[in-house]
């Protein structure tokens, strides 16, 4: 775990999970802004100052920016979970930058959850061959028909992504799936997107998530449903050896 | 030639027409005058446009612009003429810091850089001088704004040990890629023919300070052409895939792929713009020769600003397809609008395809 030194959006102290080594680095965790203060308006780029990593710099990657929408209808309301891929970058190696996409900037507050790997380039080495990890999924709620389940498990970090081909939810309905083969040792935010997004504001829909103990638990998954050009999916990287609780159900 | 009457005597001296005689040092010596030809090759031209365009901004300075290029100046290394460093003018320090700045394509600046600012000479790792490439390894930027300076001079004869002074500017200001700067076109271009096995090439390099326009202190390398690198290493390629060659693109307006070493992972930088079969769009190169990288791999992605910034996630793949190296990207997952930006790190696997 790592506690960032400062930022430039007028947030508190941040903390990240991480896994680092020569070439990457794998950050995960959640930091909510709010829209409205001074800093983050003044804010060209996000930045985050952090304890020196050990990569010296990386490559453009992404993490997501998420946010919420409330919509009145006759009667009654709904809050949709909307979200999209923002740029992000380790500019020095103590520096985490971040794109600064105001699409959202009407709606009060953001969430930006890092489940990215940074990596570098241009080194010259032979490339380590990667294995995909096959995982059962069993749902504990109602099922499913996923597709693309890809998991790679390395020393000190994981990825997952899984899409969903058929996928209808009530608003209220979450979803829990225990994922077999997957490394307990992860506790990680994720975001569960990809789905149709009917609120007016750019984005997809875009639900937050954690998987814990290998089990992969979106407890709100916001009407979020598969549609005709809208497939849901999740992309994620994570420290493996977490333990500690994350921030990002405790935060819209 | 032909000895006029004019200055046929026991010992010549004088001019007639072209010739000029002379005694020098007890010995009768007869040259042919050098005429100017008056031939201006574009680069030439270019380059005496720029100067002249310099000089003629700097009297339009305020006398305190002025007063700081004089301080400048006073301070700047100037190479020494005849043994003797000559004293250097305000005018000279402007004109030498912009036309720098102009070569590189840089804006030209009013106010002198402070002359207190350091630039460090350059640090590499390796370099090869071959026929087939020109590329410097492992180079250490001192700052972001730091811009590759490399000049490069063909020996005239294999007796020459210096011909640091004839060197030609292969890039005037190149911003490394992760510590590589690769030559090779730019020495095609500029010296118009390739490296030679066996031929000594003088070459210095340094730093130039993109945001001063200030140089650091050359560093010189005499180098014979050959296939192994200076530190005697053979030359091991990036894992990296561009779009830059490509025999054909479909639905990809540009693409930067490399994979990570030492791991299982893949950063991609893909701009698509349309997909050509359904959720497909794919560029082919020509078949590499020796080994190369095959595989798939997982990215996400979104749609731009027009798309309404949607989400997605996609496969890639790179492999041997009908004789060429084909890059294919299948979408997998969220809104399958393909006019989208891939800026990711994901997951590579290895595979033969077989």
């Amino acid at each position: 775990m790592i506690h960032s030194t400062g930022n430039n959006f007028g947030c508190g102290p941040i903390a990240l999970q991480d896994f680092q080594s020569g070439s990457i680095a794998v950050l995960n965790g959640t930091v909510t802004i709010d829209t409205a203060s001074p800093e983050y308006a003044a804010a060209q780029v996000l930045e985050i100052t952090l304890p020196e990593l050990s990569i010296p710099r990386s490559c453009v990657t992404s993490c997501w920016m998420r946010s919420l929408k409330t919509v009145e209808y006759p009667g009654y309301t709904r809050t949709y979970s909307i979200g999209t891929a923002v740029r992000t970058w380790l500019r020095d190696s103590r520096t985490l930058c971040i794109e600064r996409l105001p699409i959202y900037d009407d709606l009060g507050s953001v969430t930006l959850i890092l489940s990215t790997m940074y990596a570098v380039r241009g080194v010259r080495r032979p490339v380590l061959p990667g294995a995909n990890t096959d995982l059962t999924l069993e749902y504990l709620t109602e099922e499913l028909d996923h597709r693309n389940v890809v998991c790679a498990v390395e020393e000190g970090w994981c990825f997952l992504h899984i899409c969903f081909d058929e996928f209808t939810s009530e608003f209220g309905d979450s979803v829990s799936i225990r994922l077999g083969g997957f490394p307990e040792d992860v506790s990680a935010d994720l975001c569960l997107t990809g789905g149709s997004n009917n609120t007016g504001h750019p984005g997809s829909a875009m639900a937050a998530g954690r998987v814990e103990g290998g089990v992969l638990t979106v407890p709100d998954l916001g009407g979020m449903s598969k549609s005709t050009g809208w497939t849901p999916f999740i992309f994620m990287f994570a420290p493996r050896g977490g333990t500690q609780q994350g921030n990002l159900l405790s935060n819209p | 030639m032909k000895a006029l009457p004019s200055i046929a005597f026991s010992a010549f001296s004088g001019t007639a027409g072209d010739v000029t005689a002379k005694v020098s040092k007890g010995r009768q010596v007869l040259s042919v005058r050098a005429t100017q030809p008056h031939v201006c090759t574009p680069s030439q031209a270019a380059a005496r446009n720029r100067l002249a365009d310099i000089s003629r901004a700097y009297p339009h300075l305020t006398q305190e612009q002025m007063r700081a290029w004089e301080e400048l100046a006073a301070h700047l290394d100037f190479p020494a003429v005849l043994g003797q460093k000559a004293g250097y003018s305000g005018i000279n320090a402007f004109v030498c810091v912009n036309s720098s700045l102009r070569m590189a394509g840089l804006p030209l600046r009013s106010d002198a850089p402070d002359w207190r600012e350091h630039i460090p000479t350059v640090l590499f790792s390796d370099m090869w001088l071959s026929p087939d490439r020109v590329v410097i390894t492992g180079l250490q930027p001192p700052r972001e704004t730091m811009l590759l300076v490399f000049r490069m001079s063909p020996a005239q004869s294999p007796g020459t040990v210096s011909a640091w002074e004839r060197t030609v500017v292969v890039t005037p200001g190149m911003r490394p890629d992760w510590g590589d700067a690769d030559l090779t076109a730019s020495c095609a271009s500029v010296l118009g023919v390739t490296p030679r096995p066996g031929q000594r090439y003088f070459c210095t390099l340094c730093w130039m300070d993109a945001a001063t326009g200030l140089t650091g202190r050359d560093i010189r390398l005499s180098l014979l052409c050959r296939t192994e690198s200076i530190a005697g290493n053979t030359y091991v390629p990036r894992n990296r895939v561009t779009s830059e060659g490509a025999l054909s693109m479909a639905g990809v307006a540009g693409a930067d792929i490399e994979v990570t070493p030492g791991s299982s992972v893949l950063n991609a930088d893909i701009t698509l713009t349309e997909s050509t079969r359904d959720g497909i769009v794919m560029f082919s190169l020509p078949l590499p020769q020796d080994d190369f990288l095959t595989g798939y791999g997982y990215v996400v992605g979104r749609t731009g600003a027009a798309g309404g910034y949607r989400t997605q996630t996609y496969s890639v793949s790179l492999r041997e397809y009908l004789g060429e190296y084909a890059v294919m990207l299948f979408h997998l997952g969220g809104c399958d609008d393909l006019d989208a930006d891939i800026l990711s790190t994901g997951i590579f696997f290895k595979s033969d395809f077989d």
